[in-house]
């Protein structure tokens, strides 16, 4: 049956909807005509991301010889921009319509070629009598190989709704079928299998054990791992170290934050060799978190200040060629190849891991139970939060605040999603604060070491160096100071009779008014 | 919002294909546009192809928003929309007269447009009426297309008579020059003697097969003859117009 739309039909068809066919299935009786315009046959390099972010937003990019092209598949926009040379990032390519949207997408994330396509862009109308437009679309077709697909999506005009519908219903009976997601589109054209995301879905069962619901997410979590080993080694940007390094330490936050569900020797075992992993890689992320500040900073100091930070990036850029072949060193180790696959395993199967007290009670149950502690340990924190107390304990309210929101992100699927997801969110706007709190105190301990361990690498040009190394962390001091005060009034926010309420009915035992 | 009337009291000097035409050159330099066909024979949008409206019938127009927004039609052009007009506007005097404030009837009937466009547009019947008196005082600015003639210029001067003796605000109206022919002598001598006395908008139409096109190709002339005289000369009083707007 045909559902009646009144928005702009976003279609998908497995062959090219022809005009001929349109026409055919204009009723008997209607002066409507269809016209279309065929474009040009084109054949380029479709283009995306590694996590395939410009699908997921609906949009997609080719490269044809010296042209990128963009389209919004949802709303039928195209922009073209030349293009010379090679570009991976988006900062490598001149401002113009493309730049614009891909800086919306990723500017770390690099663009890379998914596959060889031939393309058309075709545009059609629906006309009334005396040649009047009462309704347009657009369609993309593409080809790989034997496959083909088209993509298109309708415009209403307004005034003209019925005659829209009238244009959706013959391209439903051409053979388009509604479209929501593009995420499979790759796979369907075969021009790339995965589909890779850093959060992929466990896909646990409502009345799983706490185990069982550790072992499905390390092993989720793993496997983010490994498909980030390739990118990390090849360096090709900055995010596959990211994912890497957050997949691990969310293992090691499950192994630690679902206490008793392995055995205690395990647990510890396992901690220190995923601590282990993530240690040979801490270097290069750190540093190439440094190299995408230096635009901040520089703007941050004077300009008489901003020449030492010139040659501290310089020394940061030298120092991340190396740290970067440690870390491929060790991904391309054998040893590191057998600990990951050892892993794998391990983690393939609930009964390769010894049970722990809490090992078959369910998921809810436990995850309740520790949100509930940890979400009132925050609050306990917290609410003693004011403008004199010390750094320290400001510290310890992030590093609560992480758990709890690793804790809500593992049992997610195990309470109503609009619920959680509201929480999460509140309570990631708190932690953004506390986030910069912490990265601006961070920032100046590392640039103290530099100061104190590192200066006779900068040999006659140390004095300007360290003097913007001053002036830096003068100005970083000064930022922390103002997050520090964010940080009370934030609590507050978060801490609403609504948010209470919220998390005693979805974790606490004792249901109620929290108030 | 701002509302640009086209009005002359004279017929057959150009307000419709004026009023098509500016209205394509307001859209395309980027203003959301609403052209309204307030004229009973309903020629705008006959140019724009689009069939007059059915549901917009007698009093509705003034008193019920819904139609009157749900009447509005896209053109093919984009930030181009038109109020179709139907022929039960030709009774529209009767029923402002039988209405409350009946001469700021039109201002308040166009308010519910007010969020959706950057310039209203209204293309006028040729009389002075009470439709008329409502459209000078809805519109921001009014251009009057006056043909050089002896008898244009005549009207010319009656409308900035009625203006003043109504009170209205003469800064408001921007004559020019509509279906000019050089090498007439009478154009050439009206158009000289109109400038002394009326501030004309400098650039002036010139008569033109293309503009008479228009009926053909049904459309603004601009889009089949851009680099007509006509076409360049309707853009440049446009913009003419828009730094008064």
């Amino acid at each position: 049956m045909d559902v009646k739309i009144a928005r702009p039909f976003v279609f998908m068809a497995d062959l090219t909807v022809t005009r001929g066919q349109l026409q055919k299935k204009l009723p008997v009786d209607s002066s409507f005509t269809v016209m279309m315009e065929k474009g040009v046959k084109l054949t380029g390099h479709c283009i995306d991301t590694f996590d395939n972010l410009l699908l997921k937003a609906g949009k997609m990019l080719f490269e044809v010889n010296d042209t990128l092209m963009f389209v919004d598949l949802r709303a039928g926009d195209t922009a073209e921009q030349d293009v010379t040379g090679e570009w991976r990032f988006v900062d490598q390519l001149p401002d113009g319509p493309v730049t614009e949207e891909l800086r919306k997408i990723s500017l770390l994330r690099a663009f890379l070629p998914v596959g060889k396509v031939k393309l058309r862009f075709d545009s059609g109308l629906l006309l009334d009598d005396e040649q009047k437009t009462l309704a347009r679309f657009r369609q993309l077709i593409l080809k790989c190989g034997e496959k083909h697909l088209t993509l298109g999506v309708t415009a209403m005009l307004r005034g003209y709704t019925p005659e829209h519908q009238i244009l959706v219903e013959i391209l439903q009976k051409s053979g388009a079928q509604s479209c929501d997601s593009f995420e499979d589109l790759y796979r369907q054209l075969g021009i790339k299998d995965s589909s890779y995301t850093s959060k992929p879905d466990p896909g646990l069962a409502a009345d799983t054990t706490a185990k069982n619901a550790a072992v499905t997410i390390i092993s989720a979590l793993l496997d983010v791992a490994r498909q980030n080993e390739a990118g990390t080694a090849a360096d090709i940007d900055s995010e596959f170290l990211h994912d890497y390094r957050v997949s691990l330490r969310k293992v090691r936050s499950v192994l630690s934050l679902f206490k008793g569900t392995f055995s205690v020797e395990e647990t510890e075992v396992l901690k220190e060799q995923f601590a282990a992993l993530m240690h040979p890689t801490s270097q290069l992320r750190d540093l190439d978190v440094y190299l995408m500040r230096e635009e901040e900073y520089m703007e941050m100091v004077p300009e008489s200040a901003r020449e030492g930070i010139g040659l501290l990036f310089s020394y940061l850029e030298d120092e991340r060629e190396l740290a970067l072949r440690t870390v491929v060193t060790c991904l391309r180790s054998e040893d590191y190849k057998i600990q990951m696959e050892t892993l794998t395993r391990k983690f393939s199967k609930t009964k390769n891991l010894k049970n722990g007290p809490t090992s078959s009670r369910r998921a809810h149950e436990v995850g309740s139970k520790l949100i509930y502690k940890r979400y009132r340990k925050v609050c306990q924190i917290a609410s003693g939060v004011n403008s004199s107390t010390p750094s320290s304990e400001v510290h310890q309210l992030r590093i609560h605040c992480k758990k709890l929101r690793y804790l809500m992100e593992f049992f997610a699927p195990f309470f109503p999603a609009e619920s959680i997801g509201l929480l999460i969110r509140k309570l990631k706007k708190m932690q953004d604060t506390l986030g910069n709190f912490n990265d601006y105190s961070v920032q100046q301990h590392f640039l103290q070491k530099i100061l104190k361990e590192k200066m006779d690498v900068f040999a006659d040009e140390e004095l300007t160096v360290s003097n913007s190394i001053g002036a830096l962390t003068a100005m970083l001091h000064q930022k922390q100071l103002v997050e520090r005060q964010k940080v009370e009034k934030n609590f507050i926010q978060f801490n609403s009779v609504e948010t209470r309420n919220l998390f005693k009915q979805l974790f606490s035992s004792e249901r109620g008014d929290a108030q | 919002m701002k509302i640009l009337a086209c009005y002359s009291n004279k017929g057959g000097v150009g307000k419709t294909a004026s009023s098509v035409n500016l209205a394509y050159a307001c859209a395309m330099s980027g203003r959301k546009t609403l052209l309204c066909d307030l004229d009973p024979q309903a020629a705008s949008g006959f140019y724009f192809r689009v069939k007059p409206s059915k549901k917009l019938e007698n009093i509705a127009f003034f008193k019920d928003q819904e139609k009157l927004l749900d009447s509005i039609r896209a053109s093919d052009f984009e930030n181009l929309e038109l109020l179709p007009a139907n022929l039960s506007f030709k009774d529209f005097d009767i029923f402002l007269d039988r209405m409350k404030k009946s001469s700021s009837r039109l201002k308040k009937a166009l308010k519910v447009t007010r969020s959706e466009y950057d310039v209203v547009i209204l293309d006028c019947p040729p009389n002075i009426s009470m439709l008329s008196e409502n459209v000078f005082r809805a519109a921001d600015r009014i251009v009057v297309p006056v043909i050089p003639t002896t008898l244009s210029a005549r009207t010319l001067e009656q409308l900035y008579a009625f203006f003043e003796e109504e009170g209205f605000s003469k800064k408001k109206l921007l004559p020019f020059f509509s279906m000019v022919q050089m090498n007439k002598k009478l154009h050439r001598e009206t158009i000289q003697a109109l400038r002394k006395e009326y501030k004309m908008l400098k650039p002036q139409v010139p008569f033109s097969t293309d503009v008479e096109r228009m009926g053909v190709n049904r459309a603004p002339v601009a889009t089949f003859a851009p680099k007509s005289a006509a076409s360049i000369a309707y853009r440049a009083v446009w913009q003419e117009v828009e730094k008064h707007l």
